[in-house]
């Protein structure tokens, strides 16, 4: 392979492990932590359960938009063209969205099968007969299928990295005039939305007249939005 | 040789004084090998170019001689051409002032000659 | 590689950072780039490594535009103040990372000068004081080989003996491989002695590239009696005079012809003093080579 991109794959690796396998440990931790309790103190009465989506969710915003800071100058400064980061971080993206999916979903089918109990959605307290649970929106939809799942996972953490990418290298180059500024611009156009109803319209559709080629499809605006950044990226300079 | 060289004259020149010093005062002796132009550059840290341009020159002036592949010598006929230069720079430089400044202060030459056998130095 | 600077200019806002400086390198040789604070010298140097755009003006290297060109950059490799690196990497890291973007890597240099600099591998940068900092910064300058290396001031926290190893290692490798160093530094006193060629930069423009040999050569004082002196300096290029009671001290840019028939005290002028000289606001400057 190109040294070159060798070099810059190994420096987002290098970079990126680190908050990856933290993220990990205190996640998996505090969910194994959350299985214990429930069975020591209250018996099979009461019982937590949460699904990891909604916390690899965040993940992907948060490294999103670091990942500006953290990669891309160290990159142009060791002489690496632009083009190669935008390469690199892509796929980076992409491949951080599938593992992380993967991770999350693994991890929650491995505790079903260790504890028997099959637990619903993002998390589940049952008390007794009564049971509060709150779904992953795979349940809303179609099977709970693990690759289903993946999948979503997948799909909605690729958006956000790569939209929060997007903002990142928007707060980076045109600084918080800008950065806020596109956000208060995206604000508008979402009340706009309301206002206007198209914006329930399209979320009624989501939920109704739904396929789940949607997430394919939301897969795909993650890298059209991805495309958008090269814009930003071809004269950035460093400071 | 000289223990340091500084930025005020011209770096080739020093290097050129020094090794002439050195070949004048027997501390490099006839046909013996002058140091490279890395070595003096490492001794002095100077930049290589410089210490290259001073043994060219002394090169030229048919001080030493370069053998090719093994490095700079000093030659016979070398030491002796600076032993004569020197001493033309030694009448101009020291001789010539010394008898004017004796004429300023009314020197005779006889007086002048017994100063030079006085004894002391 | 070939350095040519074309009308190169850069603005920040109201600012003239760099004002149309011209001029070019064509050999390899260690450049030493002067000037006081602000002048202009790192934002060339960025320019030139492809971290920053011009203005107006451009930069050639090999008659190509260095920014965004990798086949250019992984030539050029320049060393800052400091922030050279991502803090949170291990130097091993750092060092890899290095490795893999410059195809004249020296491994050997590089394992060579960490264990004389005693650079612990596994810490973070972020960990390292600011001497071991900058001592990463010099090891990665040297052993990248780069055709084009720049040194922009690297020896933050360098003590004096490590700055010492510094340009030791800096004349060796030059000398085994001769490339094009450009030397930018304040302790102009302690490399002068390296430099072939100067450039000076003043408020964003260029007042003087010479080979270093000729400015000593050409850059001296006279001290005498005041008389003697003016008489000495009618038609020469006066840098600067000083005065105490009928002593006078001129500092002249030219050839030394016609001193030796004076009276006067002769002296050489050491370069970092030609470039305080030659920057103080309103010197004259219509009789300089640029």
């Amino acid at each position: 392979m190109d040294a070159q991109l060798k070099g810059s794959f190994y420096y987002v690796l290098t970079n990126t492990k680190r908050p990856f396998t933290i993220f990990w440990i205190i996640l998996g931790g505090f969910m194994f932590l959350s299985y214990g309790m429930s069975y020591l103190f209250v018996g099979s009465e009461t019982v937590v359960s949460y699904d990891l989506s909604f916390p690899i969710y965040i993940f992907g915003a948060v490294l999103g938009f670091n990942f500006v800071k953290n990669c891309i100058p160290y990159l142009i400064r060791i002489g690496s063209s632009r083009t190669n980061i935008f390469l690199v971080t892509g796929l980076s993206l992409i491949v951080l969205s599938i593992l992380n999916g993967l991770v999350a979903n693994t991890l929650y089918g491995l505790m079903n099968k260790i504890s028997g109990e099959v637990f619903q959605g993002i998390f589940t307290i049952q008390t007794g007969n009564e049971s509060y649970s709150f779904t992953h929106i795979s349940d809303l939809i179609m099977e709970n299928t693990w690759f289903n799942r993946v999948v979503i996972d997948t799909s909605i953490g690729f958006f956000l990295l790569a939209s929060f990418f997007l903002l990142g290298l928007i707060f980076y180059r045109y600084g918080y005039i800008g950065g806020f500024g596109t956000l208060g611009l995206l604000l508008t156009l979402m009340v706009f939305g309301i206002a206007k109803e198209w914006l329930i319209d399209f979320l009624k559709y989501i939920f109704t007249d739904f396929h789940f080629t949607f997430f394919y499809q939301l897969f795909l605006t993650g890298i059209v939005i991805y495309l958008i950044s090269y814009l930003l990226m071809r004269r950035l300079t460093i400071d | 040789m000289k223990e340091k060289l500084d930025d005020r004259r011209p770096i080739y020149i020093q290097i050129k004084e020094s090794i002439e010093d050195s070949i004048i005062n027997g501390t490099l002796k006839v046909g013996e090998r002058i140091p490279s132009t890395n070595e003096l550059a490492k001794f002095y840290n100077i930049n290589p170019a410089t210490a290259r341009q001073g043994m060219n020159e002394l090169a030229q002036e048919n001080i030493i001689e370069k053998q090719r592949g093994v490095g700079m010598f000093v030659t016979e006929r070398g030491k002796d051409k600076l032993l004569e230069h020197r001493k033309q720079l030694f009448y101009e430089k020291y001789v010539v002032p010394l008898k004017s400044e004796a004429a300023k202060l009314h020197i005779s030459d006889e007086q002048l000659f017994d100063m030079l056998k006085k004894e002391g130095n | 590689m070939n350095i040519r600077v074309d009308k190169l200019s850069k603005h920040y806002r109201q600012k003239k950072v760099l004002n149309e400086v011209s001029f070019q390198i064509d050999e390899p040789k260690i450049y030493g780039l002067l000037g006081r604070n602000g002048a202009g010298k790192t934002t060339f140097m960025e320019i030139l490594a492809g971290h920053q755009l011009p203005t107006s003006g451009e930069v050639y290297v090999n008659s190509e535009i260095p920014f965004d060109n990798r086949s250019i950059l992984e030539h050029i490799c320049l060393i800052k103040e400091g922030n050279n690196f991502n803090r949170e990497l291990k130097v091993k890291h750092v060092l890899k990372t290095y490795s893999l973007f410059y195809p004249n890597w020296d491994e050997a240099l590089a394992n060579t000068l960490v264990q004389e600099y005693k650079l612990p591998i596994q810490a973070k940068v972020k960990a390292l004081s600011k001497g071991m900092e900058s001592a990463l910064g010099v090891i990665v300058g040297l052993a990248s080989n780069a055709f084009i290396t720049i040194f922009d001031e690297p020896y933050i926290g360098l003590d004096a003996a490590a700055r010492k190893k510094f340009y030791d290692m800096l004349l060796e490798q030059y000398e085994e491989r001769p490339r094009t160093i450009i030397f930018s530094t304040h302790l102009i006193d302690e490399v002068s002695l390296l430099f072939e060629e100067v450039l000076i930069l003043q408020n964003g423009e260029l007042i003087l590239q010479e080979k270093a040999e000729m400015l000593r050569e050409n850059a001296y004082s006279v001290t005498g009696t005041k008389e003697e002196v003016e008489a000495f300096i009618q038609n020469k290029h006066v840098m600067k005079t000083k005065q105490l009671a009928n002593m006078m001290t001129a500092y002249i840019f030219g050839s030394q012809v016609g001193v030796e028939q004076t009276d006067l005290n002769v002296e050489g002028v050491p370069i970092q003093d030609l470039m305080i000289y030659l920057t103080e606001e309103g010197v004259e400057k219509e009789w300089m080579p640029n």
